[in-house]
């Protein structure tokens, strides 16, 4: 007999692989003030997977990654390019351009084939419950490849996004940035979908932001919030038999909410002018 | 000038000369194909690949319908999200419900499991007058044929007996085939098997073979992680021994399953005619059915 705890467990240690590096992430896209890059960038990303889908690749295999890590290194290319004219106009709107696009050109591809209904819904809230444990080292890798480059280049990347003023802005290292986050978020939408993507990258870093001032300390809490969130997410929805995937991401958007209108009741200082 | 106008009248007398038949699936096009031969022309809106609960209604299928003179249905509600807005939409009265012009085989050829009174939306996409893919029977395909074959007859008596000849024959095909696809499925001794959704069932059925159990926790509901558990523990009890996924179903859960339980054999198949390259007909279809068994033994 397998019981639960086996089952979830897998999905669990993905759950805490995506804390890891999208608290990191959000905090940087947080900074910058592009919220929304995520959710184009994993449009843009499902969209590629989809197109691969319609040429009848097979459902996630290596070949469809590339294909949809090529459509989001595209867009990631466009996104740098574009925060050159951010003095004309807000970098958001590009991206919210780049989002409507690739939705609606999901809808056009999936015209084109099996179960459309039943594929939007899937890359909106991925497939969390049914990763495996390859599916886990994969991501692994990826997320510490990542990190390494990061790590390296942290001076550039921290001034960038948090800077204040003396690298306005660098098309070179904005570049390496959005294609790094273009190869993280390929791979997180292919397992967890686009939503729950979203709830992970902003709300842990969010919400440390309410509470913290220096990166580290907004790390180490966005981490232990977002393991918390993830725990809990997976048991309940496990207890209720209710689909996993969208009960994480309202349990963890929920948070924010309520932080927000407690706010007198926590007289959180940083909230003040 | 008066060119122009032969040709008018000349296209427009044809088309008044043959039958125009438009079905909602691939599979009843396919018979419809069959029982009108080269006097009729045949036309489905779903295609083989898509599954035609959800079909996003095109302006051209009004098009389509507009000239029809026949539209077959599965019906018990299979298609009760977009046809009726399409048939309206084509102002075409002759193919109004009711009509003679709009034919519902679901109904005629005894569906299975229909549900007992008092089921609510909340039991899943439970369709009230039973389970509608009711293709995937052969002879339930062949008496389809005849029921085809008798509203051509009616709308187009001077091809009637053409039209009913060739559903006879395609019926009396099938029950052939049956016959040998019996003795194979029976050599193979499976006697149960999981699907993802209830698409197999008229199959499972015909063959005696037990469905025991669905990855969807309800018909149209996605799996959850409580039910698989289940279905895991149900495949290892009842030692199952194949879990054939539609194959427009992700197998994604199919493969966690696979992942517990090595000795199941994890199969996506078509089940349509045109539900891949390789099904071009139902007897493609079938025969790839009883193959996936064969490789299950």
């Amino acid at each position: 007999m397998i019981e639960a705890w086996q089952f979830l467990l897998a999905p669990f240690v993905m759950c805490v692989l995506l804390v890891g590096i999208h608290c990191y992430l959000g905090l940087h896209v947080l900074a910058r003030g592009v919220i929304f890059v995520d959710l184009s960038l994993a449009q843009v990303a499902s969209f590629g997977a989809t197109v691969a889908l319609l040429f009848e690749l097979e459902h996630y295999n290596g070949v469809t990654y590339f294909v949809s890590l090529g459509f989001t290194f595209l867009a990631a290319s466009f996104f740098a390019l574009a925060r050159k004219y951010e003095h004309v106009f807000s970098q958001e709107a590009i991206i919210g351009i780049v989002y409507a696009m690739s939705s609606a050109a999901i809808v056009l591809v999936v015209d084109r084939m099996a179960h459309g209904a039943e594929h939007i819904k899937e890359a909106l809230i991925g497939q969390i419950l049914w990763v495996n444990w390859k599916d886990v080292t994969t991501t692994a890798s990826i997320y510490t490849g990542v990190g390494i480059v990061h790590y390296i280049f942290r001076k550039q990347m921290v001034e960038l996004s948090f800077g204040h003023g003396k690298v306005k802005s660098h098309f070179i290292w904005d570049l390496l940035f959005y294609a790094l986050f273009g190869v993280v978020i390929t791979s997180s939408v292919h397992v967890a979908g686009v939503l729950l993507v979203f709830a992970y990258l902003i709300v842990p870093s969010i919400v440390s932001t309410l509470f913290f001032k220096t990166i580290r300390a907004r790390l180490i809490f966005g981490w232990t919030l977002g393991t918390v969130l993830s725990f809990l997410g997976l048991a309940i929805s496990y207890k209720l038999d209710i689909p996993a995937g969208a009960f994480i991401v309202v349990e963890f958007t929920l948070v924010p909410i309520f932080f927000l209108i407690a706010a007198p009741v926590f007289k959180l200082e940083r909230l003040r002018g | 000038m008066k060119f122009l106008i032969a040709i008018i009248l000349f296209s427009s007398a044809n088309a008044f000369a043959k039958l125009s038949v438009v079905t909602t699936t691939a599979d009843l096009a396919y018979i419809a194909g069959a029982v009108a031969g080269d006097k009729a022309s045949v036309q489905s809106i779903a295609k083989g690949t898509q599954d035609p609960h959800f079909i996003e209604a095109k302006p051209s299928f009004m098009v389509t319908l507009n000239r029809a003179d026949l539209v077959v249905a599965i019906g018990l509600g299979f298609e009760n999200a977009w046809l009726d807005g399409i048939v309206k939409g084509s102002r075409n009265p002759k193919i109004g419900k009711g009509s003679d012009g709009y034919l519902e085989v679901g109904t005629s050829v005894d569906p299975i499991e229909v549900p007992a009174a008092g089921f609510t939306r909340a039991d899943g996409d439970v369709h009230p007058e039973g389970n509608p893919h009711i293709t995937l029977d052969p002879i339930r395909d062949g008496k389809i044929a005849i029921l085809i074959g008798d509203r051509m007859a009616k709308l187009d008596s001077g091809n009637g007996k053409y039209f009913q000849d060739n559903a006879k024959k395609f019926q009396k095909d099938l029950e052939d085939k049956t016959k040998l696809w019996e003795a194979r499925m029976k050599k193979t001794g499976i006697t149960k098997a999981i699907t993802y959704h209830k698409t197999l069932n008229y199959f499972l059925t015909r063959f005696n073979v037990e469905n025991s159990g669905t990855l969807e926790p309800k018909p149209g509901v996605p799996p959850t992680a409580n039910h698989i558990i289940e279905v895991i523990n149900k495949v290892k009890s009842e030692n199952i021994k194949l879990i054939l996924i539609e194959n427009f179903f992700d197998p994604k859960v199919g493969e966690r399953i696979k992942e517990e339980v090595k000795t199941v054999l994890l199969k996506s198949v078509p089940v349509s005619v045109g539900g891949d390259d390789k099904i071009k007909s139902l007897d493609d279809l079938f025969e790839n059915l009883v193959k996936t068994f064969e490789e299950a033994k």
